[in-house]
Parts: structure tokens; sequence; C-alpha cells
């Protein structure tokens, strides 16, 4: 009988040999490991497992390291760690943020308006929104789990900042109205961004990059390389300039900006499930780790147990041989309400396919 | 300056984003006693209905779009209070909104927006919409579309619900709906009994025009 069909009925699924730090420090280097990496993707949609109210987990550093501590223990992620959310830093810059209890927190009035822009401040990140929260939660991660697990904090892109500074039609009419304008927000975007990811790096934390607004999907490739990329870049080159090194995420399209992010400097990127891993591994694979791209709707919150471990082997077949290694994870962020099932099921496809490779 | 010629240069206004210039001779128009309502369609929509077609070749991405519609509304709010007597009740009618629980209104917008450059007429309920207002609504204008977004997966189930709605009031035939958004798919569609399901704008006004011309 198939592999996959024997999952849940009386498969023994391999256990782990190496705990995550060993595994991503041999991996990284090209060596032989236990098993293929894979990380969960989550943060405040999966509260629920700690049994927390979204609203309650994104205000309690406490909360945030629990939840980190029950998906390595429950899981054995390869990877655990805090994100800024999308709308941290803009919180941080005076947007004024909703936040649910059984849902993500959501902009609700942008901290400005095209014509108020130029006011967009400087943050003091021990005092503005969230950010010394989130800060608390990482230092707890990194000294509860960090010689466990590799532990990572997630900002956000300063295009994507910049729209949720704005909000997203204001951003994007304003390119094209007011340019100047929106290239000195991003500046104060990118000392923003600087002055958290200093933390990170004395904390000796990982960085990772969400810019979902610099997506294909909203705007054109000249854009990108026009109002996004360079400021980016000059995030980056902050990392690299400290001997450090940071991966990206974009949602939705990105193909055509993949030669861009190839030379940006990052050191991995993780693609959403639009994309596909096999060009994927072709055009970054030779510069940069791959991440990808288990459906998050489709396979992870609406699929079951043995879709997920479909799609994943998809994912593994695919992606296993990247020159600069692969790492199994869900095309972005899992959605509220993701059964845990579906999350073992992606950690056992990395246990069941990932050997041997 | 010639009327065709005036329509022409208010079209090309639009495609190029000049909302000032747009304004202008929305103005001009007037002072020339054109008739608003062949303004806004000969001029302002048409100039929409290319920026549309631009849009679906790749040549404008939503940057444009967005900024042309601003220019186009620009016009439009010029215009439409010299309008002479009710629009004809020939167009297709569309109700649309993104679900109670949601602000996430983009796409939402840009159906909105490329509806309009095809002469639909549009009801924009806005974002976060109780759900009883879309029955409400198209009720009230006897709409043809219900459409309905959503960006969450925690408020998908706003979409059922809606057409539950209509089941129970017995007037689900009454009305075609057609969902959209980031966690949407066609087999969602297909399991809450919707009409149609649209990956983007375009193809959301191409099934539109389908289904109203079936």
């Amino acid at each position: 009988m198939h592999r996959i069909e024997q999952y849940l009925n009386g498969l023994v699924v391999p256990k782990d040999e190496l705990l995550p730090i060993e595994r991503m420090a041999l991996y990284s280097k090209g060596e032989k490991v236990d098993r293929m990496p894979c990380c969960l993707d989550t943060g405040e949609t999966l509260s629920y497992l700690i049994n927390t109210p979204i609203d309650v987990y994104y205000h309690s550093a406490e909360k945030m390291y629990m939840l980190e501590q029950y998906i390595f223990d429950n899981f054995g992620s390869d990877g655990a760690g805090l994100s800024t959310t999308l709308r941290g830093m803009a919180e941080a810059m005076g947007s004024e943020i909703r936040y649910h209890a059984n849902n993500i927190a959501q902009l609700y009035k942008p901290a400005h308006t095209l014509r108020d822009v130029e006011n967009a401040r400087l943050v003091d990140i021990d005092k503005d929104g969230r950010l010394p929260i989130i800060l608390e939660g990482l230092r707890m991660v990194k000294e509860k789990l960090g010689d466990k697990v590799p532990v990572s904090g997630t900002v956000t892109g300063p295009f994507t900042i910049a729209a949720m500074v704005l909000g997203t039609e204001n951003l994007l009419i304003g390119m094209i109205k007011k340019p100047e304008k929106i290239k000195a927000l991003l500046e104060i975007i990118v000392e923003n961004n600087n002055r958290y990811i200093q933390r990170l790096i004395d904390m000796g934390i990982g960085i990772g990059f969400a810019d979902p607004v610099s997506s294909t999907s909203l705007i054109s490739p000249e854009q990108y390389r026009k109002f996004s990329l360079p400021y980016f870049k000059k995030n980056v080159d902050f990392i690299k300039s400290q001997g450090s090194g940071c991966g990206l995420h974009i949602c939705g399209t990105s193909r055509k900006i993949w030669e861009d992010i190839r030379d940006s400097g990052v050191t991995c990127f993780g693609l959403d499930n639009v994309e596909s891993l096999t060009e994927a591994k072709e055009v970054l694979g030779g510069a940069m780790c791959i991440q990808g791209n288990v459906p998050p709707v489709e396979v992870m919150r609406l699929g079951t147990p043995h879709d997920v471990l479909r799609s994943a082997k998809k994912c593994i077949d695919e992606a296993h041989d990247s020159p600069k290694g692969f790492v199994l994870t869900s095309g972005c962020q899992m959605p509220v309400n993701t059964p845990v099932e579906n999350m073992q099921a992606l950690m056992d496809a990395a246990r069941i396919f990932g050997r041997d490779l | 300056m010639e009327k065709e010629l005036l329509f022409q240069k208010i079209s090309d206004s639009v495609v190029e984003m000049e909302d000032e210039l747009v304004e202008e001779l929305c103005e001009k128009s007037l002072e020339m006693g054109i008739d608003a309502s062949e303004t806004i369609n000969k001029g302002l929509i048409h100039g929409m209905d290319r920026v549309s077609v631009l849009y679906e070749e790749q040549e404008y991405f939503l940057p444009e779009v967005l900024t042309a519609s601003f220019a186009l509304n620009a016009g439009i709010d010029i215009l439409k209070p010299h309008i002479k007597g009710e629009s004809t009740d020939k167009h297709i009618k569309v109700v649309i909104g993104v679900v109670e629980g949601d602000t996430h209104d983009i796409g939402k917008n840009l159906v909105k927006i490329m509806s309009e450059s095809a002469s639909f007429e549009v009801y924009d309920l806005g974002r976060d919409v109780p759900l009883a207002d879309f029955v409400a609504k198209a009720e009230e204008v006897n709409a043809d579309f219900i459409c309905m977004s959503t960006l969450m997966t925690t408020t998908m189930a706003g979409m059922r619900a809606v057409i539950d709605d209509l089941k129970a009031k017995n007037i689900r035939d009454k009305y075609k709906i057609l969902i959209g958004g980031g966690p949407i798919s066609q087999k969602f569609a297909d399991e809450i009994g919707a009409d149609a399901y649209a990956v983007d704008a375009a193809s959301a006004v191409r099934k539109m025009k389908e289904m109203a011309h079936a």
C-alpha cells in the first residue's frame, strides 16, 4: 500500500534524530541530515492552540513565547520566532489597528494621508506600538528555546509598511501622483526598520522579511524596482554589513522580480503557492535556499492530512535537490483554525518523504 | 472644439491619469452645452474602458487603474449634477461589497472600477458589510448580481450565510451570486452554491457579462 494511504493507518513515521538547531546548522553547510527541514508558518493565527484569543496574544510577550514552546514541543518545527506582523511597524508610526478575538488584526486608520505624509515619524523601538512586547517575546523565545531551534524575527518590507502607514490605495496612487513624497516616506521606514533590526541582531536572532504588497499581483516590476527594491536593499545591506543574512517572503505572484530578488543579497526566499518551486529552483536555487509552498487555505486549512501529505510530497519532489537547499513549508502563514492534524502531517511529510535524499 | 474631439481628449486624459485635465475638459463640455451623460459615456467611461484593456494586457497595473479611476471620478463629480432625467433601466445592476468582519477592499474596488467601465450600474456597499445589507440593497435596487469578496478565511462563511438567507426568503433565483478574494476558490463557490467564482477583476466582469446575456 502507498505510504500516503498508510498514514494514520499503521504507517510508522520515523522519529527525528537531530534537534532543529543541529539539523539546520548541518543542512546549511550542505552536510547530510536526518530529514528535510520543515517549518510551520505560524503566528497569531494559531493562538487557539494555547487557548488564547488572538487579541490577547498580540499584546502578551508571555503568550507569544508559549505558542512557540507549544509548537516546538508538539511538532518539532525547524524554526521558532515572532513577527512584527504586517502592521506592527505602521502601528508604531501612528496607524490605528483594530484587534479581534477570533480574527487577525486589521488596519483601521492609516497614520498619514498623502497630504501630511512628510510628518511621518521615526519610532522609539522601546515605546511605540507593540514593538517592545514583540521584542520581549523574542527575548523569551531565544532564552528558552534558543539552544534547540533557530529563532528568527520577521519584519516587514519597507513598501508593505508604507502601505500600512498610508493605506494601500493611497500608496499606489501616491507612487504615480506624488513619487517624491513616497520616496521620502520610504527612507524614514528604512531607518525605523534598521532600528528594530539592530535589536534582533544584538539578540542573535535571525531575520526574515514579509513583503506582500511588493507582489506583482499589485505593482509592476518597474514600480517594484523604483519604489520597493532600493529601500528593501538598504535594510538587507544593513544586515549584511553586520555579518548576518536574511530571508524574504512575498505573497501572490512574484516571478517577474525573481532576478531582482536573486541579486538583492537575501539568503532565502519563500514563494507563494501560486508560483512554481521547479521554476524557483532553476532561477533562484543557485543563489539561495528556497522555501514553500503547500497551499495554506485549500490544503492546510481545508484539506485532510492526506491532502497535506500529497501536496508536501509534490513540493519535496520538485525542490529537494535545489542547489542551496530547500525548506518545506506552506505558501503563506497558516490561516486561523488550521487543524492540528494537518500541521502534524506537514511535519510528518518531511519525516516520511524527506529522508535519504 | 468639436464634440468628438473633446470626448477623445477626455478619454485620453483618463488613460493618462490626469485628473486636473479631466476636470478642466468636463467643465468645458458643460460650457459647450454637451449632454452630461454623453460626455460620461463617450469620454470618461470610454477612457476607463481603455484602462481596463491596458490592465488586462499588463501594460497597466493596479496603481495606474486606481489613479485613472480617481481621474474618472473627478470628472463624474462635475458632470453628475447635470445629467438630465434618470438613466435607463437596461444596465446590468450590481450590488458589491466586502463581507462582514473584513476591511480589505482593493480587490472589491477593482471589480467596481472595471464594472463601471463596462457600463454596469454599481451599488458599492463598501467593506465590513453587515450580511443582511447585501440582500436588502439587491432587493431595493432590483439588482442582477450580488458580488461578495473577502481576503480572509475567517470571514468566508459570511458568503454562505447571504446565499442561505436568499434561499430562506425564496428569492435565491432572482440574483446571480459572484464571489472572489484570496482564499476563495471554485470549489468553495460550488460548496456554498454561488453562481460563479472569479479569480480577478477582469474575469469577474467577463463572467457577469456572460451570465447577463445567457
